[in-house]
């Protein structure tokens, strides 16, 4: 009865650790130590940003609106810090493959290597990672949310020709 | 021997009063199996607790770390929140229009060899 008893709270201690693995819980993890640049928006924030008439989002061609509300979570982490680089990676690294994230992209160029990562269906996007490595320079970002994927990829191919 | 229903009907003195009278037949090893039986029965309940409270303390801790995010925004003002999204959408486009001219250049370079094998064979 007592093993019983410790392999049933073992797997639950496990479960929750696991399930912990997300892009807000790598940015909680990394946030606040020294050397780590860190950007977040939380839903709330993007809420309000839908809200505001004087902002002129998007133009004719991309609604940038729609993108940025059905988004729910933008976490962004950049480092120099070499120790904090590899733990951020490998960290993303593990929560990419347990979210099930298709690589959308891997580009490996002078030293820069840049992947970015999608979940969801082919129409909605749920979640979004890009994880770039530059020399010791790590970026990690993460958008949560339940985006349409062509108004997604819209939205980015505009902000690149800007 | 009494019945069940005998027993039943018994007050707790009576009960007692017959538990005390050592002139009654014990079967042997009644005393080691009730106890064995008592002690099993205390266990179950005890594991049954023991589930029942970490299932609770667990339930606490997932609500708890729902309810406080612990995350504050960087920006308290949307305009600049709205600002550092545009960088993030331009900087995740750069990156992909430099995968698409590294694939455009690699391109080239396939359709200039091909080229010169092809003029090589004329």
């Amino acid at each position: 009865m007592k093993k019983i008893f410790m392999a049933i709270a073992a797997l639950l201690i496990l479960g929750i650790s696991a399930s912990a693995q997300d892009g807000k819980s790598i940015y909680k993890k990394y946030s606040d130590m020294d050397g780590v640049e860190a950007v977040y928006i939380s839903p709330a924030m993007f809420r309000l940003i839908g809200r505001i008439p004087d902002i002129n989002i998007g133009d004719d061609k991309v609604n940038l609106a729609s993108v940025i509300k059905s988004m729910n979570g933008l976490y962004i982490l950049n480092t120099s810090d070499p120790k904090i680089g590899d733990g951020i990676y490998s960290t993303a690294e593990k929560f990419v493959k347990k979210g099930q994230y298709e690589l959308l992209m891997e580009a490996k160029e002078n030293g820069e290597a840049t992947r970015m990562f999608t979940v969801g269906t082919d129409k909605i996007v749920k979640g979004f990672v890009m994880l770039s490595k530059s020399g010791e320079d790590i970026s990690f970002i993460s958008i949560d949310g339940e985006i349409e994927r062509e108004k997604l990829e819209a939205a980015i191919a505009e902000a690149a020709a800007d | 021997m009494k019945s069940i229903e005998q027993i039943e009907k018994m007050s707790l003195g009576d009960l007692e009063k017959v538990s005390l009278d050592e002139t009654i037949p014990v079967p042997s090893g009644l005393a080691s199996r009730a106890s064995g039986l008592i002690r099993k029965q205390r266990q179950i309940r005890a594991g049954a607790i023991g589930i029942a409270a970490s299932l609770a303390i667990l339930l606490g801790v997932g609500i708890w770390q729902n309810t406080h995010n612990g995350l504050k925004d960087t920006f308290s003002d949307p305009y600049l929140a709205y600002v550092e999204i545009e960088k993030t959408l331009s900087k995740i486009g750069n990156a992909v229009e430099n995968s698409a001219e590294v694939v455009e250049s690699s391109q080239e370079m396939i359709d200039r060899r091909i080229n010169k094998v092809l003029n090589n064979n004329r």
